[in-house]
């Protein structure tokens, strides 16, 4: 209950921050622009509408997402209204928890408006037909930005707001370069120790490739193989990982001096 | 917290790492269905001698995941580009788009038909070297997108029919394009009229009845379909004009015509020849040009390249770019000192072959014609090499003296 009520009121909070309403107008202005390319067939028009409207809620969802969850504890003990909640009868994994899900909260209310708006631009250019399989790639892009926020959130336990932007930035682009990782951590031809670390990087680093489900979406005519039961593993993938990453943020923070 | 509460966190945290592991190791192989592109660093280091250099927020879009973006963006780029006239760019973002991501099949259309129309001499003749270039990046599409009809219509008919004027290829090639799933039905019509430049008239007739069967079936379906409408109303009148034209041409094997078909090539300048001559056939009848290295054969491409040999010389007017037969003659000047990239003439000995085919003649000199040259003869000339078929055909063996 302590948990949904801080859930709720940094929700709220983060709802009234300016910040992430430029970004999320920005965004919405970009999905409102991208149909503006008239000069492509049918088909043409509704791949390019389609890739560029997931790719703005991927990119617009990623800022947001960092820009929110490094400033959610470092915020409380520079305003010193932690020492308040503590003082109540509040656990501190209550604390983060709540903080937690109402970052992931406030992130999917973002994603959730970005989405209808983009969604019902598509329907119109669509006349009128709703392509609901992008809410396929919206959710895979949801699941990937929860576990973004998660791993800004651990961080924001151990490092400052500014270290922390490009610290989760730079893990977001590593776990995004899963081809790479993947086929150095394969390469034969490279020594031990060189595929040994990268096999660290792809199979226990956070991997944010797996989220970029996008194409077969875009490109309906594509061919894809167990497509749910892929989302439903990278679903997995992302909610073990999180739990992990939230057992060492509250260990972490349970620990912390304040 | 409890220090044990807390140790056990621990323990459950590490106890779950081989899980994720486990979780990745399951999701890798089914993610390259999902991503189906290659990576950024394959676009840039196999770009071969046309490097193309992409902007930094282009390569970072790349690298992050936003592959479909960045290919869009540049899509949008590519018509820039063709709105300048400048194709030469053109073609080589079309082969990144269609690394970065092998399901933009609009890109592959698009790419093969600039690559075997657009690359033209001063006098507006494509460069022929580029149709197998072409050809290979529709069948990279049609290997990349095997479901989709639209690569392998335009191998058909823009590559095959118009191109090379190969209908049997062109008539597998749509024949396949119509089998897909959400193939128009018009593609059923473009297989019954390249069934008919084949000359396999039996099999012509056997389309168009099967054309008209799917669309009576497709109206039993939906009687407003506008589609099934015209493909019934265009069907039926293209068999009506097909047996009515066997029923017109069936003798003229009894009554052909001597084609006295003559003709001579002129050095006029370096570069600057005539070829003209006689034939006895309907006005507008057109005679096909090849000139080309001796040696030439077409190339096979083991995978797309839009590179072509520097020091090949193809020129191909053929079909309706031919010369045209005008009461009884015909005459053509080639002005080719613009273009000395296009037709280097590197090599010493050449083959000039001129062609009346009349597979490719329009309906009114088939008249006289008939569909495979049933209805002509000729004393020097007739050439029968193709089974089936009697065109007119003289060859020319020229040196490299004689052009340039």
């Amino acid at each position: 209950m302590t948990t949904f009520v801080i859930a709720k009121s940094t929700l709220g909070e983060a709802l009234r921050k300016k910040i992430l309403w430029i970004f999320l107008l920005v965004a919405l202005g970009m999905i409102v622009m991208s149909f503006s390319f008239a000069e492509f067939s049918m088909r043409e028009e509704l791949t390019i509408i389609k890739s560029f409207g997931l790719g703005i809620i991927a990119i617009a969802g990623m800022f947001i997402s960092i820009i929110l969850s490094i400033n959610l504890i470092p915020a409380e003990i520079e305003r010193r209204t932690i020492y308040t909640i503590l003082s109540k009868p509040v656990r501190r994994h209550e604390f983060l928890l709540g903080k937690f899900f109402g970052a992931l909260a406030t992130v999917f209310v973002n994603v959730a408006l970005m989405s209808v708006i983009f969604l019902i631009m598509l329907t119109w250019k669509n006349h009128w037909q709703p392509d609901f399989a992008i809410l396929k790639a919206i959710l895979m892009i949801f699941f990937q930005l929860e576990l973004l926020t998660t791993v800004a959130m651990v961080f924001s336990v151990f490092v400052t707001p500014v270290v922390n932007f490009f610290l989760s930035s730079g893990v977001y682009i590593i776990g995004s370069l899963s081809d790479i990782t993947e086929a150095m951590a394969r390469n034969k031809d490279a020594n031990a120790f060189v595929r040994g670390f990268y096999s660290v990087i792809h199979y226990l680093m956070p991997n944010f490739a797996n989220y970029f489900t996008q194409n077969p979406i875009i490109h309906p005519e594509a061919p894809v193989q167990n497509e749910w039961a892929y989302y439903g593993k990278a679903i997995a993938y992302a909610i073990v990982y999180s739990s992990i990453l939230l057992i060492v943020a509250v260990v972490k923070f349970e620990k912390r001096d304040m | 917290m409890k220090r044990s509460t807390r140790y056990l966190l621990i323990v459950i945290a590490i106890a779950l790492l081989p899980v994720v592991a486990k979780l990745q190791a399951m999701l890798d192989p089914g993610r390259k269905q999902f991503q189906p592109g290659k990576g950024v660093s394959s676009v840039m280091t196999q770009v071969g001698n046309n490097p193309v250099v992409l902007p930094s927020q282009f390569v970072a879009g790349t690298v992050v995941g936003f592959r479909e973006v960045v290919a869009g963006l540049l899509w949008v780029r590519v018509t820039d580009f063709f709105h300048q006239g400048n194709y030469a760019a053109i073609v080589p973002l079309t082969r990144i788009i269609t690394w970065l991501d092998p399901h933009q099949i609009d890109v592959y259309c698009t790419g093969a038909w600039h690559l075997a129309y657009n690359f033209v001499d001063s006098a507006q003749r494509a460069d022929h070297r580029y149709l197998v270039p072409a050809m290979k990046f529709l069948e990279e599409g049609i290997k990349n997108n095997p479901g989709v009809w639209d690569p392998k219509f335009d191998l058909g008919f823009t590559m095959y029919s118009m191109k090379a004027q190969e209908f049997d290829k062109a008539v597998y090639w749509i024949r396949k394009a119509s089998q897909d799933k959400g193939a128009p039905l018009r593609l059923e019509r473009q297989t019954a009229h390249n069934l008919e430049k084949w000359g396999k008239i039996d099999e012509c007739e056997k389309q168009w009845l099967e054309c008209i069967e799917h669309a009576k079936a497709a109206l039993k379906k939906n009687p407003k379909d506008l589609y099934a409408q015209d493909h019934l109303t265009l069907s039926q009148q293209n068999l009506d004009r097909l047996r009515l034209r066997r029923a017109l041409r069936a003798d003229l094997a009894k009554r052909q015509t001597n084609v006295h078909f003559e003709a001579t090539f002129k050095r006029i300048a370096p570069r600057v020849f005539v070829i003209s001559g006689k034939a006895n056939l309907p006005d507008y009848a057109r005679i096909s040009v090849v000139l080309m290295d001796e040696d030439y054969k077409r190339p096979s491409l083991k995978e797309f390249t839009w590179e072509v040999d520097p020091n090949t010389t193809v020129l191909w007017d053929i079909g309706i770019h031919g010369i045209v037969v005008e009461n009884g003659k015909f005459e053509r000047r080639y002005d080719l000192t613009k273009d000395v990239k296009q037709y280097p003439f590197k090599k010493d000995r050449y083959i000039l072959t001129l062609t009346f085919d009349p597979r490719t003649a329009a309906n009114w000199v088939q008249d006289t014609t008939g569909w495979n040259g049933e209805g002509i003869t000729d004393d020097k000339y007739l050439d029968t090499s193709v089974s089936g078929v009697r065109r007119i055909r003289k060859v020319f063996h020229l040196k490299r003296e004689d052009i340039i």
